[in-house]
């Protein structure tokens, strides 16, 4: 018996005891925000983070300026690769499968009839003439404080069902993410306060 | 059914009978005993041994034909040649001779200077769940035969106290007695099936067309089959290896309705000399997406093959054995089933948001699971003198898991992929029965040494770990005319260490969870080791309170189990279920101490079998979300959403419950079998009812049992109304739904047999689910996404050759 095991002691394998962290590309870390103010003026990036992807993440308060309007454009990354990779590229190659939606009491727009400091508005289509959300226009709407989030769905289609359609964004708007297909390849929470200028 | 009992006495040869395919006839009658001589090749070692045949009974009486059974190989030639003697007064049905078939035991004593002729004894129909001082049911060939084409789970459903843990696809898991696979020990010929059992939608990897019975043993029994039994055992064993020169098989084909689903199966054997037989044999399952009542359950087609090969040489008294086995699944994991955070999920709840838009087709997309498991075996079986049997085997067992999630085109590959090898080697010992006075006493032991790896590479789930287990038992049992005793004790340790890199250690130790755990850094690598020290021991009793009618049954049994990976190490979101869960590495093994009583009846209108258990589980893993200090639930905050922290947490448990089935008028033209199960478990300290343990269930099916006619022979048309009761007991706040309603369920089935000059031909019709009744199974994976699959009906043939 003592032959048998030793037999089984050689064939084990050394994948055993040298673990490797692997994600095969999918996973997303990190969501960075930018707001260049349309009149000009230097960029504002906010990023909400988890780069060891184990639910501690660090999340910059967004300050935004009343009376400004921006560009808002999103990036996702994999900060856990090395280097960081950025996941946006993949998502704007696959634009047809995917949407970000932005929600909150901080914000009022197609995905939100919150009364919210920010109006958001789309800026960008895929193919099919359907809103992206990597480039947004955002206008601020008075001072205060509330919560934006940030939602990256991933819309692939089921067997011959296509799950992105238009009216997604008012669809979450009046019933949830519950009301739309796919599911969220990543959905952060940002505090947000508009100062007065 | 005739009682069969186990008191090997010495006394005059016994005769019961059960007929073996045509349950409704009167059995042939011994009338006439063979002379029995025990072989001179034996003479030397001095072996008792038992041996069983199979004899065709024909309408005279007269033997047609002896096939040998099982027993040793030594008396093997000599128990043929006395089957072959015998005489009989034919099976009888409405007063007309049929032929028949008829399993005779036959024991062998070596003569003593006292006895100058050897000892013997002849029984008819012996009943090895009888035997079992657990609640035991055994479903034989012809039953297996009737669920061909279905998952494992799904061919022991039907015993009473066993239910179903739905899978996505076409895959499901056993619960016995309200304990899940990972409480539950399944062995296929002997050897423990080792995979990734604790997952929701990893069904048991064993293919039911390979067996020629499964035994579904009901509560603790650690001892004899080893750690990780505390719940039951599934004893899948192949037919026995064709003995007899020449070509033997057994073909089947099925088609069902729902899904589309076709399966063939082929197993052909071969002898080409008295002492080699070899085996080769399988089958491949496709089914396209299924249908609940209203919709289509999108992406649940599936794609299975098994194959399997054997060769059994048996030189002189000993048998050599060689086997592989090879279970090939792909199958889909239905398009509701989305890892979303707890807002979506209520959302969903109802009815799938996409339901109309899915159609049904044979396309397996992502999210999709690909599982092989390779088996082989090497045993080899012999005797040691006038003192037993020995067994001892080698296996080897790979299992490779794959799960693809939707992702985006870019990515490639699997997001889990989990490999798990195992080597195992069993030695067991029988010890020949020996006869004191009106007492007999046979008993055995064994020893077994398992290595074991596990590499896992994907999203954050679990560690790779290896683990090394020994362990080693006795068990001893004493019969006396009605009465018997069987006790066992068994010893475990098992030692196993996680390798985490560093990343993954980091994360555990910021949460705290490495408390009780010493983990010490290789290079990159956190090596943390663990050991398990585990005792088993049971004690049982038989008792023919009324000979032939009344039996009694009672098992007390304490068995433990090493807690899973995913238990320990899990820190991530469960690809199936909308949590972040955390494993608490310091667990102890679980250990259950249980009490079960049975009661067999058995009268020429009645057959019944009923059971209670009370089981303590101590250091229960339940997985259970977390609460903070305050009593508020806890969150995980991730960039998918913010999700409830569950956690594995220890608690000790009561399992009580009774299940039974009762047969009325069982060999008559009508017939009526009912069946149930109750199951309760609450955790002590609180008395709250644990979540996940199924609901009451009962069954009733009627019988009818026409006469033959014309080459038809054995028709029977069954309907049956299954009641899935409501699980009402458990606090709606521990979970994320409430439970399903009940349902009511009409089934219906018919079958016969045609044997022609060449083969038996088989058929069989079913129908499940006939009134489409939309319903969900509080224990299915399926049951906060979609509603359970509808009607089905299946077609089959099958013919034996």
């Amino acid at each position: 018996m003592r032959l048998v095991l030793l037999a089984a002691m050689l064939a084990a394998c050394t994948d055993t005891t040298t673990p490797v962290d692997t994600n095969e590309g999918e996973l997303i870390t990190t969501v960075e925000l930018t707001f260049a103010p349309v009149g000009g003026g230097e960029d504002l990036v906010f990023t909400w983070g988890d780069p060891e992807n184990d639910g501690d993440p660090a999340i910059d308060a967004i300050q935004l300026s009343d009376g400004v309007d921006y560009t808002l454009s999103v990036r996702f990354l994999d900060e856990l690769a090395s280097p960081a990779e950025d996941i946006t590229e993949e998502v704007a190659d696959e634009a047809d499968e995917h949407q970000v939606f932005f929600t909150g009491d901080a914000v009022s727009g197609p995905a939100s009839s919150a009364a919210g400091v920010l109006v958001h508005r789309y800026a960008d289509t895929d193919m099919n003439g359907l809103p992206i959300g990597l480039d947004n226009e955002i206008d601020t709407d008075g001072t205060g404080t509330g919560t934006l989030t940030v939602t990256l769905r991933h819309l692939p289609p089921e067997g011959n069902a296509i799950v992105k359609v238009e009216g997604l964004a008012e669809t979450v708007a009046s019933e949830g993410f519950g009301g739309i297909g796919g599911d969220s390849d990543a959905s952060v929470d940002f505090p947000v306060e508009v100062v007065a200028r | 059914m005739w009682l069969w009992w186990a008191a090997l006495a010495l006394a005059e040869p016994t005769v019961g009978g059960e007929v073996v395919p045509a349950a409704e006839t009167e059995p042939p009658v011994l009338l006439e005993q063979a002379s029995l001589h025990y072989p001179e090749s034996a003479l030397a070692e001095g072996v008792h041994g038992s041996v069983t045949v199979r004899v065709h009974v024909g309408e005279s009486g007269a033997v047609q034909d002896v096939s040998f059974v099982e027993g040793p190989e030594v008396f093997r030639l000599e128990a043929l040649r006395a089957g072959r003697k015998l005489v009989f007064a034919p099976a009888t049905r409405d007063g007309q001779p049929v032929p028949a078939l008829i399993d005779v035991y036959f024991h062998f004593a070596p003569p003593e200077h006292d006895h100058p002729e050897p000892v013997y004894e002849i029984v008819v129909g012996a009943d090895g769940d009888r035997l079992d001082t657990h609640a035991r049911e055994t479903l034989d060939e012809a039953v297996l035969d009737q669920s061909s084409g279905e998952s494992l789970a799904d061919t022991v459903e039907g015993v009473a106290g066993v239910e179903l843990a739905g899978g996505a696809a076409d895959t499901a898991k056993p619960i016995i007695r309200g304990q899940v696979e990972r409480r539950l020990l399944l062995l296929y010929d002997g050897i423990r099936h080792e995979s990734q059992k604790w997952g929701p939608d990893h069904a048991p990897e064993i293919d039911p067309f390979s067996a020629g019975s499964v035994s579904v043993v009901k509560g603790a029994a650690g001892v004899r089959y080893g750690p990780d039994a505390i719940g039951g055992v599934i004893l899948v064993e192949p037919p026995a290896m064709r003995t007899e020169r020449g070509v033997g098989g057994k073909a089947l084909l099925m088609g069902a309705a729902n899904g589309r689903k076709g399966y063939a199966a082929l197993r052909l054997d071969v002898t080409p000399t008295d002492d080699l037989s070899l085996r080769v044999e399988g089958n491949l399952a496709r089914s396209a997406d299924r249908l609940a009542p209203d919709y289509v359950l999108g992406n649940t087609a599936s794609r299975l093959l098994n194959l399997g090969a054997a060769a059994e040489w048996r030189p002189g008294s000993s048998v050599i054995k060689v086997a592989w086995r090879r279970y090939d699944l792909a199958a889909g994991i239905f398009y509701g089933i989305t890892n979303s955070t707890p807002e979506d999920f209520g959302n969903q709840l109802e009815r799938p948001l996409l339901a109309d838009a899915w159609t049904s087709t044979y396309a397996i997309d992502r999210p999709r699971q690909s599982v092989t498991h390779d088996l082989f075996s090497a045993r080899f079986e012999g005797h040691l003198g006038s003192y037993g049997d020995v067994a001892v085997t080698y296996a080897a067992q790979i299992n490779h898991r794959q799960e693809f999630e939707q992702v985006r085109d870019t990515v490639e590959g699997p997001q889990y992929d989990f490999v798990l090898r195992t080597h195992s080697v069993d030695a067991a010992f029988t010890q020949h029965t020996h006869a004191f006075g009106h007492a007999a006493a046979e008993g055995g032991g064994g020893v077994q040494v398992s290595f074991q790896e596990n590499v896992y590479r994907g999203l954050p789930l679990v560690p790779n770990y290896r683990s090394l287990s020994a362990g080693a038992h006795v068990w001893e049992r004493l019969s006396f005319d009605h009465t018997a005793i069987e006790g066992g004790l068994r010893y475990d340790r098992v030692g196993r260490t996680a390798y985490l890199t560093e990343s993954t250690w980091e994360r555990h130790d910021r949460r705290g969870t490495l408390d009780g755990v010493s983990c010490t850094f290789v290079g990159e690598v956190a090596h943390c080791p663990r050991g398990f020290d585990m005792a088993s021991a049971s004690l049982g009793g038989l008792w023919q309170a009324v000979p032939d009618v009344v039996d009694v049954k009672l098992d007390l049994s304490t068995a433990s189990r090493v807690p899973n990976t995913d238990e320990q190490w899990l820190n991530g979101s469960a690809p199936s279920f909308p949590v972040y869960a955390l494993g608490t590495p310091d667990l102890s093994p679980e250990t259950t101490w249980g009490v079960s009583p049975t009661v067999g009846l058995s009268l020429p209108w009645l057959d019944a079998e009923v059971g209670a258990y009370a089981n303590l589980v101590q250091n229960y893993v339940l997985f259970a979300p977390e609460r903070t200090e305050d009593g508020q639930l806890a969150f995980d905050t991730t960039i998918r959403g913010t999700f409830p922290r569950y956690r594995f947490d220890p608690v000790d448990a009561l399992f009580y419950g009774a299940d039974g089935r009762v047969d009325l008028a069982p060999q008559g033209l009508l017939g009526l079998t009912l069946s149930g199960s109750l199951v309760r478990a609450q955790e002590l300290a609180s008395g709250e009812h644990l979540i996940g343990i199924v609901g009451d269930r009962g069954r009733i099916t009627g019988h009818l049992r026409p006469p033959d006619a014309g080459p038809m022979l054995d028709p029977w048309v069954d309907v049956s109304l299954s009641a899935i009761g409501k699980q009402a007991r458990v606090d709606p706040a521990l979970d994320f739904a409430p439970p399903p309603d009940g349902a009511l369920l009409l089934g219906a089935a018919l079958g016969v047999s045609v044997p022609t000059r060449a083969v038996d031909l088989d058929f069989g019709l079913e129908a499940v689910n006939l009134t489409n009744t939309r319903y969900r199974e509080y224990t299915s994976l399926l049951r906060y996404y979609a509603d359970m699959p509808g009607r089905d009906v299946r077609l089959r043939v099958g013919a034996t050759f």
